[in-house]
């Protein structure tokens, strides 16, 4: 995180170079440190049998940002996430199972960086105020947690394999932020996720790491599809 | 008998010892505030700023809220009289800052001694102020303040007539029939009878007898005052015609014959065919009143009152020491006359135009050579003529309904064409122009007006003088036939058409061969080509997408005027919960007022944008200059909305305003303002039953604050009179304080920063727009500006040091910037509209 949170620093600093006494932000605070909680309720494709039904249960990502004003409409954001599927065990059930599937607590660690721009025609200025965010997202998925379940072999076995992929994707979120005794921003909104491939969730051939590689990949696609999201974050 | 001497002798010593301390007062007002009529200056409040001004509304309600205590008798009517005096206090207080109101003015001081001779029985406490409107009225206030109008002061002919008004206002005050009247609607009236009514009644019923109540309260102030009037030394002689005031309060002051003759010359006439030949002549019958207006009216119809009064007066005589004047005659006709006065200017600032040019030409035949009313009547003929130049514009009016000789300038105010109206209003500019060289105002008008002229005439070879017009051998008319039944219908047109003499092309005769003149009008001449070529220019894709670019440059990156100092009028701010039907919250207003000021100052300070705020709650008693300075700037804005559709014409008080700009040290000031809104939420979730399948939306709808908020922001360059929008913005969200500072430091960030701070590729492309522009045109206004500026500079030059001279070069190219930019957008956007 040091080493970000450098990195950030550097980028806010060429970006602050480059611009001159124009003092955007919210009463001229351009940078906002942000931490986000997303969601998503286990509607289908959870990690379990897509076609099955499943029961209550959320995805959920939590992220630490930052964020800054660009000018009184644009925002920079960008943000390390950590990602953690939800999980029913009501499902763990073989005779339901056709096939392979990966079930298990799913979790990746990604990078999300946003262009946000606020509807100048109806009087929002960056940071607040309903913004539109255009992402772009790198996601690291893996499957720590040894919980399998497949058609052929039973529930509760462990294949050993450790799938893991990388996953990019484009994404578009509307977000309403509000600004509390000057210093705090709170936010919420949602976000939708776009993969720059959707795959397939079929994969008989190859090994089992491939399989389970191109399950986890699969899986997270969809997962990562829609989010609800709710923040707090700190203005400087 | 040796009594009846004792008391003559006694009352003949009383006159003159009225009539000393009265010449003494009037020398006081009169002597250290005499009134050039020739160099008339509209009246302002003087002395210290009274109390009242000052103090919060809600500390007044609060005062109140302990008396009421006291008073009521029941829950229910602690509560009315509560809800009464929070109205009452809250809508008193925003008319007294209005700068509607004025105070310790001669008009004003004038009424307090009438009103003392009224008090003198009881030593009541009573404050009169003089109310700035043309209305002809009187009104008293629950809180022991009375109003009268400027409109009815004109109209009186003697003190008297003013004493028995402000006895029968008194009454009002003393016996609390505002209150009175108030509990009464709210069924806690003093008699039973019509509270049972109120109680039960629709709501209709409840307002026929709440006009009847209200009607005989008018009766029982009519009776009092006139007793009260008659322990004072007036006379009674002329009261009865108080009520022929009130009959005819819809007449200018006086009825004289409306003549051209202060337009016209040897030579020039207006056209004949705009000269209404006969007047409709003033109704002498008392209105009929049908029995419905009569019982839905609040007050008793003037038969009736006149009845009354009659019947007070029968058994009366004056006796010798009753008079019509006790202050003094002089000082009335004074201060009648600054009455007077006051009307035209306030006819110009409501566009009544008609109005003002009778009431401009009422005094001009009293007083022709007054420098002040030449420019109201300059200045009404300008609005107007830049007005009907407007290809949409339709003056609303109809002199039909007109009676007396007024009905003469309300016919040419309405037949007056375009080009004859231009042509009249310039030629009266340059006139008075030539009169009063020194006077920017008028130099302003002349030469926009001949910018203006441009429309209708293309060169000065249309226009003659008369030794040019023997040169040309003129055409005799053909002799009219014996028999018009001889004459075709297309010849009887002509005819009729020929019948209409039009000496425009001798308009100009008196200044024709004048090369200030001549000058002047090429001047005007290229102002509109350019005018008209930029015009095209924004009509052209060329233009539209320029504009274009302008505006996504703007909402992108702020409109960068690059302004260091700012004056904020009066910040506005509003509270209104309407869910239970629209509520003004007016303790939670005034509290909001203060907090806004605030978030201003603190952003004001984050930005460093140099402002002042001037509000009329935190002046100090000893700050009357700064309290003028808000009405006149409140009037200019009033003002300058009324005449939006006109782009950049100088306010009817310009030199005024300019110097109040020079005093704070910028060009520039700011209205801005928030109203919050809570509105209440639907739809209800009962209707659910019904309509079931629409719940998801009802639910989402009623997640909803049901908060909205609107914030505005207006910067104008009080000079020039261009401004900018800066904000005007729905929210649908409470007034946080986030969100305010949000808008105010976004506001005052597009003020402070400009386009040499950090330029983008569109807005350096608009710049060198505006600069090409810029050197091409240059309408009469600009140019104007430009010499006070450049005069101005010159002062400051002889006091700065040699070394801020480029420093201030600097600036002053860096406003016209920002201003040519501005007012490319202006006239864009009027042109639009126009279209």
């Amino acid at each position: 995180m040091t080493l970000l949170q450098n990195v950030f620093l550097a980028i806010f600093l060429c970006i602050t170079a480059q611009l001159t006494a124009q003092i955007p932000g919210y009463m001229g605070k351009r940078l906002v440190f942000d931490a986000e909680f997303q969601f998503m309720p286990v509607i289908s494709t959870s990690t379990s049998d897509p076609n099955s039904e499943v029961g209550n249960s959320f995805h959920t990502r939590y992220g630490l940002g930052v964020g800054y004003a660009l000018s009184r409409t644009q925002t920079l954001t960008a943000q390390l996430q950590y990602f953690r599927t939800g999980m029913s065990t009501d499902l763990l059930n073989k005779a339901t199972n056709k096939r392979d599937y990966l079930f298990c607590k799913l979790s990746t660690i990604g990078l999300d960086v946003a262009y946000n721009v606020c509807r100048a025609s109806r009087g929002d200025i960056a940071p607040i105020g309903r913004q539109v965010g255009y992402h772009f997202y790198v996601l690291q998925p893996s499957a720590k947690d040894d919980l399998y379940l497949s058609a052929s072999k039973g529930v509760d076995r462990n294949y050993d394999v450790d799938p893991k992929g990388i996953l990019f994707g484009v994404g578009y979120s509307v977000t309403y932020n509000k600004v509390v005794h000057d210093k705090f921003r709170i936010k919420y909104g949602w976000q939708i996720n776009i993969p720059f491939s959707w795959g397939s969730e079929y994969f008989p051939s190859g090994t089992e790491q491939e399989r389970f590689d191109n399950d986890l990949k699969y899986k997270f696609r969809y997962y990562n599809f829609l989010q609800f999201k709710v923040g707090f974050g700190l203005l400087n | 008998m040796i009594y009846k001497i004792d008391c003559d002798l006694i009352h003949q010593r009383m006159k003159l010892k009225n009539i000393l301390l009265n010449s003494f007062l009037c020398a006081l007002v009169g002597g250290a505030n005499a009134q050039d009529f020739n160099n008339y200056q509209t009246l302002s409040a003087k002395g210290k700023i009274p109390k009242d001004y000052i103090t919060s509304s809600t500390v007044k309600y609060k005062n109140e809220i302990s008396k009421i205590e006291q008073v009521a008798k029941s829950r229910k009517e602690r509560k009315t009289r509560t809800a009464f005096a929070l109205e009452s206090n809250f809508t008193l207080d925003d008319m007294l800052q209005s700068g509607l109101v004025i105070f310790n003015d001669d008009i004003t001081n004038y009424l307090n001694q009438v009103m003392a001779q009224l008090t003198a029985v009881d030593n009541m406490k009573v404050h009169v102020y003089t109310l700035r409107t043309t209305a002809v009225n009187a009104f008293a206030t629950p809180r022991g303040d009375i109003f009268v109008t400027l409109g009815l002061l004109s109209q009186l002919e003697n003190e008297a007539q003013l004493a028995f008004i402000l006895a029968h206002e008194l009454t009002h005050v003393k016996k609390e029939h505002s209150i009175e009247l108030y509990l009464t609607a709210a069924g806690l009236g003093k008699s039973s009878k019509t509270n049972e009514m109120m109680r039960k009644s629709s709501f209709d019923t409840k307002m026929l007898a709440k006009c009847r109540y209200s009607k005989e309260l008018e009766t029982e102030a009519d009776h009092d005052g006139i007793d009260r009037f008659l322990k004072t030394a007036y006379s009674t002689k002329t009261l009865m015609q108080v009520f022929d005031v009130l009959q005819y309060s819809y007449l200018p002051f006086d009825d004289v014959l409306f003549d051209l003759n202060i337009f016209e010359s040897k030579d020039y006439k207006l056209p004949s065919n705009i000269i209404l030949a006969k007047t409709k002549e003033i109704s002498t019958e008392e209105k009929e009143i049908d029995e419905e207006q009569e019982e839905r009216s609040t007050h008793p119809s003037i038969p009736a009152r006149r009845e009354q009064l009659e019947n007070s007066l029968k058994n009366l005589t004056d006796t010798l020491h009753k008079n019509n004047f006790l202050i003094s005659e002089a000082t009335f006709k004074k201060v009648r006359q600054m009455a007077r006065y006051e009307l035209p200017m306030l006819y110009v600032q409501n566009k009544q135009v008609a109005k003002a040019i009778y009431t401009s030409f009422l005094l001009l035949k009293q007083n022709p050579e007054s420098q002040y009313l030449q420019k109201c009547m300059a200045k009404t003929l300008y609005h107007h003529a830049k007005y009907k130049n407007q290809e949409e514009y339709v003056y609303d009016s109809n002199y039909k309904n007109v009676e007396g000789h007024s009905q003469a300038a309300h016919y040419l105010a309405e037949k007056l064409k375009a080009k004859d109206l231009t042509l009249l209003a310039t030629r009266y500019a340059w006139l008075l122009h030539q009169k009063f060289p020194e006077d920017t105002e008028i130099t302003t008008i002349a030469n926009d007006l001949l910018a203006e002229m441009g429309k209708h005439f293309k060169s000065l070879s249309t226009f003659k003088t008369p030794n040019m017009a023997v040169k040309v051998a003129p055409v005799a008319p053909p002799p009219p036939p014996k028999d018009s039944s001889a004459l075709s219908k297309y010849d009887k047109i002509k005819a009729s058409k020929d019948s209409i003499i039009n000496t425009n092309e001798y308009a100009f005769a008196e200044f024709l061969k004048d090369t200030v003149f001549t000058a002047a009008f090429a001047k005007g001449q290229a102002a509109y080509k350019e005018r008209e070529k930029r015009f095209k220019y924004y009509e052209s894709e060329a233009g539209k997408k320029d504009y274009k670019k302008y505006v996504a440059d703007s909402k992108k990156n702020g409109l960068k005027l690059g302004i260091s100092k700012v004056v904020i009028v009066n910040p506005f701010y509003l509270k209104l919960d309407i869910r239970d039907g629209t509520d003004i919250q007016y303790i939670a207003t005034e509290e909001g007022q203060e907090h806004q000021r605030d978030l201003i100052e603190q952003v004001a300070k984050a930005t460093n944008l140099n402002t002042t705020i001037l509000d009329v709650t935190h002046l100090k008693e000893s700050q009357i200059d700064a309290f003028n300075d808000i009405r006149f700037l409140n009037e200019y804005f009033a003002e300058q909305n009324k005449f939006s559709g006109l782009s950049l014409t100088p306010s009817s008080q310009q030199n005024r305003i300019d110097s109040i700009a020079k005093k704070y040290g910028t060009d520039y000031f700011l209205w801005t303002g928030t109203v919050s809104m809570r509105e209440a939420k639907s739809p209800h979730l009962l209707w659910m039953i019904y309509l079931w399948p629409a719940l998801p939306f009802t639910l989402l709808k009623r997640l909803e604050s049901g908060h909205q908020m609107f914030h505005y922001a207006l910067l104008y360059d009080v000079r020039t009179g261009r401004n900018q929008v800066i904000k005007s913005e729905f929210f649908d969200n409470k007034d946080s304080d986030g969100l305010m500072k949000s808008q105010l430091y976004d506001t005052f960030l597009q003020i402070k920063v400009g386009e040499d701070d950090k330029p983008s590729k569109p807005a350096l492309k608009k710049q060198k727009v505006a600069a090409i522009e810029d050197e091409k045109s240059s309408d009469a206004k600009e140019e104007v500006t430009e010499k006070e500026k450049v005069e101005e500079a010159k002062v400051e030059k002889t006091v700065e040091k040699e070394a801020e001279k480029p420093k201030k070069a600097m600036t002053t190219q860096k406003k016209q910037k920002v201003s040519a930019s501005s007012d490319s957008k202006t006239e864009d956007k009027t042109k639009k509209k126009q279209k």
